[in-house]
């Protein structure tokens, strides 16, 4: 799977920098990767949750969470581990194949280390585990770490607290360019530039974050040639899928795309009858205003 | 899970699009009078964050809250970002 970490600064604060996948709230078995049977109790969770990998595990200890409900945590993983947010999480799993022990999968890619950055809020410590809600700005997560014993030690969830911020925005950055690597193989782009573009591809991911005085960050924002038809479908199926513009009842007009993509409107015209054909949006008050038929 | 109330970064210049939802942004404290922080947004206009914690001139705050205006956010959480944020 596509790794990204080595384009940014290395972050030596991290070890032991193993693990794993989060332990997934109850219920909900069929976010695991194989083999484990299908766990219901909390003690099945707990052996599904296991992965036949060879990580040493960290010491999570309780006390290392600030009382201060506010305090940003991280998920970490080892190199490999797949950046995402809460709503990604959930997205992969409301389409997820039903198959219980199935991999995870997010923007097609079969995904078995995730890595989350968010803030945690209600804790709650009890004899056997400790849970949490982390909360990234796009959902919150429930999280279940249990109190290891010899047995359960292949599986492990590293949790550090962040103490460089940078990190928060490094980590949404990596996001949106896991996604956009993703879903451009999907739709079978050319090959990518490799040149730091600026950020006007992503208009459409409302994750993109420009924090104070940031420059061009120095990993390759691989958004792709404009000038090819099919990136130009995904920029404007992205706009009209902007929550803004789901919520408004007219939707979106082609000329605000055309000014947005700083194209004529003619090749917009072009990327909505292919839309439209493909039922991805609908016209609505008239032939200019269009809308995303999905309700995310 | 519960992806009910997401927050949208944003700057000074969209965050009037975003008025009455849920944001998040972090600001550069200039100015700080008792509940009310006053901090430069990522585009470098003036923000005004309400019911903000108390947060040193000139460190950075990450703010999530709801839009007031297209000026103003009412802090539901803030983290200080310490005194350095953005550099490479």
């Amino acid at each position: 799977m596509a790794g990204s970490k080595g384009s940014f600064p290395a972050r030596p604060r991290l070890s032991p920098l193993i693990s794993r996948q989060a332990p997934p709230p109850l219920g909900l078995p069929s976010l695991l990767p194989p083999p484990p049977p299908v766990a219901t109790s909390a003690a099945a969770a707990r052996q599904s949750a296991m992965m036949s990998q060879d990580f040493s595990p960290s010491q999570f200890t309780p006390s290392q969470n600030a009382a201060d409900s506010t305090t940003p945590f991280k998920m970490r993983g080892a190199s490999g581990t797949m950046p995402l947010t809460v709503k990604q999480i959930a997205d992969a799993h409301q389409s997820g194949t039903g198959e219980k022990g199935a991999p995870f999968v997010v923007d097609g890619v079969e995904t078995a280390n995730i890595r989350l950055v968010g803030m945690v809020n209600g804790k709650t410590e009890r004899n056997t585990d400790v849970s949490f809600t982390l909360d990234d700005g796009t959902g919150r997560l429930d999280f279940i770490r249990w109190v290891n014993d010899a047995s359960d030690s292949s599986e492990t969830v590293a949790i550090q607290p962040i103490t460089d911020f940078n990190e928060v925005t490094l980590h949404f950055i990596q996001c949106v360019r896991m996604h956009i690597e993703n879903t451009k193989s999907k739709v079978g782009s050319p090959t990518r530039t490799g040149s730091s573009m600026g950020v006007s591809g992503s208009n459409g991911f409302s994750e993109s974050s420009t924090p104070t005085s940031l420059k061009s960050t120095p990993a390759p924002m691989t958004i792709g040639s404009n000038g090819s038809s099919t990136d130009l479908n995904t920029q404007v199926l992205n706009i009209f899928r902007e929550p803004a513009n789901i919520e408004s009842e007219h939707g979106v007009h082609i000329n605000e795309i055309a000014k947005r993509l700083k194209l004529p409107e003619a090749k917009i015209r072009e990327a909505i009858a292919f839309h439209e054909d493909a039922g991805h949006i609908y016209s609505t008050i008239d032939e200019f205003h269009y809308k995303s038929a999905f309700a995310d | 899970m519960e992806t009910s109330s997401p927050a949208a970064f944003v700057n000074a210049e969209i965050l009037n699009m975003f008025v009455g939802r849920r944001v998040r942004t972090v600001v550069q404290v200039q100015r700080n009078e008792g509940g009310m922080v006053v901090g430069q947004s990522p585009d470098g206009h003036p923000l005004t964050i309400k019911s903000a914690m108390d947060i040193p001139v000139s460190h950075f705050m990450e703010v999530f809250g709801i839009a007031e205006n297209n000026q103003t956010i009412r802090a539901e959480v803030c983290t200080d970002f310490g005194p350095s944020f953005g550099e490479i």
